[in-house]
């Protein structure tokens, strides 16, 4: 098999990983090696499923020793094996990023023979092209669960992200489909780096040279829909991800049926791409804005709607803290109103320092007055015909007002231009 | 506000000329109609007044932007005119006369028009930068990387530093199609630093392909092609990340490539439906 078959054959393996972010760690060239890395991250470009393509997303191999149900790398499954030479993947990845169509590499790998064997060709890949190649470019790799923790520690000083995969939510889940992998299995590579990145942080603040353990920090993901948790379960997990283990992200992906299984949904079944793009936008919340796991979902509504976003929708049920005036309110608050993005609450906040805003300003600033109108006043005033009523809002907001019913609204409820225009008889 | 008085200034296009430009129009006590570049046509009936570019003159008007404005003051100006916002140079002289009154707040009441404008035409200016950082394609020919952009905006002073940084060891070249200008770098050796410098350039001839460039283009395409996950195509989301006028220049989109789709008409409800 030439190289190029291998390179179809490992990113065909590599592509449901859903992690391709470059972000997290600012390291300056050498001067004379090849790379750098930008903290912001940089996309190089988007497939054709609108994904950012950051890294060259590749296995090692994919010639699996385990049997997971939701795999297509299954060592039951028919399909095509390959594994890359440690020097065929630096020459790879030295020449994809010369020509700037990388980032830099994400290395992940089917369990070939044991997890011990796996992770020592993983470390010589990564030693080639940090020593021999002088790459200082980003790279982001998959810890195997069950390996030795010197390895995972080895992997740790050569990497800048390392990222476990929880594969699914929860235990039952997991011995369900993946009777090989257990959840302290999971679990404990993702303490030791925890572990190993404290560590070095407390370290570098003593000694400039001391070694650096996976500087961008430590990301997990997990498959939705392919097991019956409910949003509130997966939140609430992410959440304690986030606090426990000080993860940069964890990522959702969507369960896409590959194989036949009657443990799975069938291999005709949609993948909850919505739901999934929900969970994120939550995620979100909970990242920049502020927002805790349950105050998004509670018991009595486990799921989140799929005509709303989770923001308007925790408005829509906590009313009675607006509306918020915007040339008084604090950040914290700015920052929960819907339309209001991180962005325009920071830059309303500047602005206001000069003079106070009204509606126009707002605009010009970039705030989606379509969803946030409802929500604030300016110096004191709603904008005309705004009221604050559930039933009211939640089909605008929802994308469902219907037309003919919003015309009418408008004759027995006439806006306060209306009123004018009536007095002055041009109506 | 003053009125505006029947002239058009004429600079050389440069931050300096620009701050010359503030100076003249200061001391004259005067808002000209428009303010125009070296090789800018101007259509109406005004009388062109020139003026002279001193760096002596440039340095004190600096001086007091930084003093008496900000640091920021500077850096607006300068990003301001690589932006390809019509009439970025009366915004700025504009914006800059009303900050020596108003402060330094000024520059960041986004509700004001002039400031606005300024502001987004800086972002816009700086985000096609980034999307380059990440959507330039090398090819390399006669031991040589080159690559072609086609920018609205002059981004080349700004992605001179990213690619210093990055490839201090390689030999390149990147043209603007654009401004007819290139970036050009000479690799860092054991005894000579690496240099990079900006130039006016007429046309540009890539040195051809050999067969090992070919052979990795080839593996990019496959790479690209086979990274997306059948099953959840999303044209719209990569258009709107990815727009195709950058498509032209990029590895992924040329050859025996994957096709490339005709846009399509974007719903606002794109997810529901």
């Amino acid at each position: 098999m030439n190289l190029m078959e291998k390179l179809e054959v490992l990113a065909d393996a590599a592509k449901y990983d859903v992690a391709c972010t470059s972000s997290g760690v600012n390291r300056r060239g050498s001067g004379t090696g090849l790379g750098n890395s930008v903290a912001a991250g940089i996309c190089h470009s988007f497939a054709a499923d609108g994904r950012c393509i950051s890294l060259l997303k590749v296995l090692q191999s994919n010639a699996c020793a385990y049997d997971c149900a939701y795999c297509v790398n299954r060592r039951s499954n028919d399909v095509r094996r390959a594994t890359f030479t440690p020097r065929e993947l630096c020459e790879l990845t030295i020449g994809f990023y010369r020509r700037n169509y990388i980032e830099g590499l994400f290395l992940s790998s089917a369990v070939v023979g044991t997890p011990d064997k796996t992770c020592e060709m993983m470390i010589e890949t990564l030693r080639l092209l940090r020593e021999d190649y002088a790459f200082n470019g980003y790279i982001h790799m998959k810890a195997i669960p069950g390996a030795d923790p010197l390895l995972i520690e080895r992997m740790g000083l050569l990497a800048d992200r390392m990222s476990v995969n929880i594969e699914l939510p929860s235990e039952a889940s997991l011995s369900a489909l993946a009777p090989e992998k257990t959840r302290k299995a999971i679990l404990a590579p993702m303490r030791q780096i925890e572990g190993g990145i404290v560590k070095s942080k407390n370290e570098l603040t003593l000694f400039r040279a001391a070694p650096k353990f996976a500087p961008a920090g430590q990301s997990t993901q997990m498959i939705v829909g392919a097991t019956g948790e409910s949003d509130k379960h997966i939140l609430s997990l992410s959440e304690a991800l986030y606090q426990r283990f000080h993860l940069k992200r964890v990522f959702f992906s969507a369960y896409m049926p590959t194989v036949a299984d009657r443990r799975l949904p069938a291999l005709t079944a949609k993948p909850p791409l919505l739901r999934e793009h929900r969970l994120y936008q939550a995620d979100w919340l909970m990242r920049f804005y502020g927002f805790e796991a349950g105050e998004i979902l509670t018991d009595q509504n486990p799921n989140l709607d799929p005509l709303l976003d989770p923001k308007c929708n925790w408005a829509l049920n906590h009313l009675e803290l607006f509306p918020v005036e915007i040339n008084r309110a604090p950040q914290e608050t700015l920052l929960r109103v819907p339309g209001i993005g991180v962005r325009s609450a920071w830059r309303i906040i500047e602005a206001r320092r000069q003079r106070a805003l009204d509606f126009e300003g707002l605009k010009k600033i970039g705030v989606v007055l379509k969803r946030a109108r409802h929500f604030i006043t300016c110096k004191g005033k709603t904008l005309p015909g705004i009221r604050l009523d559930y039933k009211y809002i939640y089909p605008m907001l929802a994308g469902r007002a219907d037309t003919s019913g919003a015309e009418q609204l408008s004759f027995f409820d006439p806006t306060r231009e209306d009123v004018v225009k009536c007095l002055t008889g041009q109506l | 506000m003053l009125n505006r008085t029947a002239i058009v200034y004429r600079y050389d296009g440069t931050l300096d000329g620009m701050l010359c430009c503030i100076y003249e129009a200061m001391t004259r006590r005067e808002e000209p109609m428009m303010i125009v570049g070296p090789d800018e046509m101007q259509s109406m009936l005004y009388p062109d007044h020139a003026v002279g570019t001193d760096k002596a003159v440039a340095r004190r008007v600096a001086d007091a932007v930084r003093g008496k404005i900000s640091e920021d003051a500077m850096t607006l100006i300068g990003r301001s005119l690589l932006t390809a916002l019509p009439g970025r140079e009366s915004y700025v002289l504009g914006v800059i006369r009303r900050a020596f009154k108003e402060g330094p707040g000024l520059l960041s009441d986004l509700s004001d028009q002039a400031v606005n404008r300024l502001t987004k035409a800086v972002l816009q200016l700086e985000h096609e930068a980034h999307l380059y950082t990440g959507f330039i394609r090398f090819q390399q020919g006669e031991g040589v990387l080159t690559a072609a952009i086609e920018p609205k905006n002059q981004v080349l002073p700004l992605l001179l530093a990213h690619f210093e940084d990055r490839f201090a060891s390689e030999t390149y070249m990147i043209f603007d199609k654009t401004h007819k200008a290139a970036l050009v770098h000479a690799a860092a050796t054991a005894n000579h630093p690496g240099e990079s410098r900006i130039l006016p350039v007429e046309a540009f001839e890539r040195p051809a392909a050999d067969e090992n460039e070919l052979a990795f283009q080839r593996m990019w395409r496959a790479f690209y092609r086979v990274i997306a996950v059948e099953g959840r195509e999303n044209p719209t989301c990569r258009r709107s990340h990815m727009p195709g006028r950058y498509w032209a220049e990029m590895t992924e989109f040329q050859g025996a490539g994957p096709e490339i789709p005709a846009p399509r008409i974007f719903h606002a409800e794109g997810l529901l439906g």
